[in-house]
């Protein structure tokens, strides 16, 4: 029998519901593990030890009394964490800069906000990069995250401290982020399920902005029914956002299916690069392959070259890191603005060249046009094809310390799912295997809204294959514990 | 591809826009970051995009609105809670003006 944080998120929902197991006694499994491995893994920035405590209590209490069923309290009693650019009502919200270091949030986040409606205790803020600039967490003010697989490599990022708290079983399951490959990039190199939905779909309302038209919060966790099942709490319209979507919300887990008889799923020739790693394109291509086999058409698609969405994508977000980090004055809140670091400072020099009179044309209108290739490059396939499928990264975790000096390493990171990114298209990232013994993903990107089918398909991979023997191979399956490090 | 690099005078005059304050090490190294970025983002003007639109939505939103109703927001003291100065229940906010001498 596995141990309680090692749980699933619905495998511990239904032994609470059954009364197999209390929310006290999951809650401390987790933060017994968070104790354990947190010295070497480095994946929280801040925990609530106390506060989850008195929410398990709370849930247990609630949960006998029958005050909250899992109808109306799916999450009941379930401990999740959350990056740390989420605000949390009363707690430290630091986005992993020294600028917040003190920062207590006045008000939820409205994805804090569903998940609490729903019961869940929310045990601890993850580490990403500060300001979620990067892609590995070695830009955060509070040190890099480690990879559960290998210590001396790095968790990805920015949403690597969920990536990894999720990987390690240090929580039930985590929220992250996505601008660019935040979500599915961290995901990819921990071997965890990452949703990035629809731009718009989850509320930005309460998140430490980073690029405003791009930002889109999203689950990460051990399965893709967990995956549903938390995206369909967290999705919706939100008044407090006006780019949310006002679409109805599907229950993402009732519909999940697993039949891909007949799909359409397109492989872009540009994203099985000759200068990946090898052993990634053939690992991704048997992913491809497996869902064949159950039923679905493979068809060889072509993109525009994903360099152009590098230099796409740098001009884009830095533009709106210029805007959204020029509020950070330290009147109000925070530090002044002597606390940013060096990536935030570069972040926000090109931003404001790009933005400057006489220059805008050039660079940030420039930048526009070409996301609207972007976007008419990806509806054109899709008329064609239902989903697309590639490597999610181009490499597996690198090593501590890679990032040292590279000021374009999030983009070169992030080159296969920045410009579904700038689409504002769905995807998730899944473990299809391990290279020399870390985890690599493909990613799954859909139309927009398409959420469903997404996950479908990435179930029906998962529960074709025994992923888990393919992620965590029976040599290494002591790694897959409260002890993996 | 042409290299684009920034004079320190517009470099200087950036900084003064992005309101940072640059030490002379982190002056030289973003500088030279900097220029390095403006010439490889350059690789955009190969694509011909004077027929094409700006994204102004990814998800292809427009025009939201809402009715303007008053809704309960943060109390005086929450909203000054993570302020470092404060008098009389407003922020104290850098002077803008310079006094006068006489």
């Amino acid at each position: 029998m596995p141990k309680l944080n090692e749980l699933t998120l619905l495998d511990a929902q239904a032994k609470l519901k059954a009364g197999e197991i209390t929310s006290v006694e999951l809650t401390k499994s987790c933060l017994e593990a968070i104790e354990k491995i947190e010295p070497e893994l480095h994946a929280f920035v801040t925990v609530f030890r106390d506060d989850a405590m008195d929410s398990a209590k709370l849930a247990d209490k609630n949960i006998q009394s029958g005050v909250w069923t899992f109808d109306t309290h799916p999450l009941a009693g379930i401990p999740l964490a959350l990056k740390d650019n989420f605000l949390t009502k009363g707690g430290r919200t630091t986005a992993s800069s020294k600028v917040l270091d003190e920062f207590i949030s006045t008000y939820d986040a409205t994805v804090t906000e569903k998940l609490r409606l729903a019961g869940a205790v929310i045990i601890g803020k993850t580490n990403m990069d500060a300001w979620a600039h990067g892609s590995s967490t070695e830009t955060s003010d509070y040190g890099a995250t480690h990879n559960p697989y290998d210590n001396n490599k790095l968790a990805g990022g920015s949403s690597g401290g969920s990536a990894a708290a999720t990987s390690s079983d240090e929580v039930v399951a985590a929220i992250g982020s996505e601008t660019a490959g935040s979500i599915r990039q961290p995901a990819s190199w921990c071997g965890v399920v990452g949703m990035k939905p629809t731009y718009g779909r989850v509320s930005r309302y309460g998140v430490v902005a980073m690029g405003s038209s791009l930002d889109s919060p999203g689950p990460m966790t051990k399965t893709v029914a967990d995956s549903a099942l938390l995206l369909s709490i967290i999705a919706g319209h939100d008044p407090k956002d006006a780019t949310s979507s006002s679409l109805p919300v599907p229950n993402y887990l009732e519909g999940l299916n697993k039949d891909v008889k007949g799909l359409k799923i397109g492989l872009p020739k540009e994203y099985f690069m000759s200068s990946s790693q090898p052993g990634i394109n053939d690992l991704v291509k048997q992913a491809a392959k497996k869902l064949e086999k159950l039923g679905a058409i493979l068809v060889e698609i072509s993109l525009l070259d994903p360099k152009f969405s590098i230099a796409d994508y740098t001009i884009i977000q830095r533009s709106e890191v210029s805007s959204n980090l020029a509020r950070y004055t330290g009147v109000r809140y925070g530090h002044d603005r002597s606390f940013f670091g060096d990536e935030a400072k570069r972040r926000i020099m090109l931003g404001t060249y790009a933005l400057s009179s006489g220059y805008y044309d050039a660079y940030y209108k420039k930048g526009e046009s070409v996301r609207e290739l972007l976007k008419q490059d990806f509806a054109r396939v899709f008329e064609s094809v239902d989903l697309i499928i590639a490597p999610t990264a181009p490499v597996t975790a690198m090593a501590v310390g890679s990032t040292a000096g590279e000021s374009m390493f999030g983009e070169l990171a992030d080159v296969l799912v920045e410009a579904s990114s700038l689409a504002g298209l769905t995807g998730i990232n899944i473990p299809v295997g391990l290279l020399s013994g870390m985890p690599v993903g493909a990613q799954l990107i859909g139309p927009h809204f398409q959420e469903q089918q997404v996950l479908n398909t990435a179930y029906a991979y998962e529960q074709s294959t025994n992923w888990k023997e393919n992620v965590w191979p029976t040599a290494n399956s002591q790694q897959h514990t409260g002890d993996k490090i | 591809m042409t290299k684009t690099t920034l004079t320190d005078n517009d470099f200087a005059k950036l900084v003064k826009q992005a309101n940072l304050v640059l030490s002379g090490d982190e002056k030289s190294k973003i500088h030279a970051q900097l220029d390095e970025a403006l010439s490889a983002v350059k690789v955009l003007d190969e694509l011909d995009t004077t027929k094409v639109s700006q994204t102004t939505s990814a998800s292809g939103l427009t025009n939201v609105f809402r009715d303007d109703v008053v809704t309960p927001s943060f109390s005086q003291a929450e909203a000054l809670q993570n302020a470092k100065m404060t008098h009389n229940g407003y922020f104290i906010v850098p002077a803008i003006f310079e006094a006068m001498d006489n």
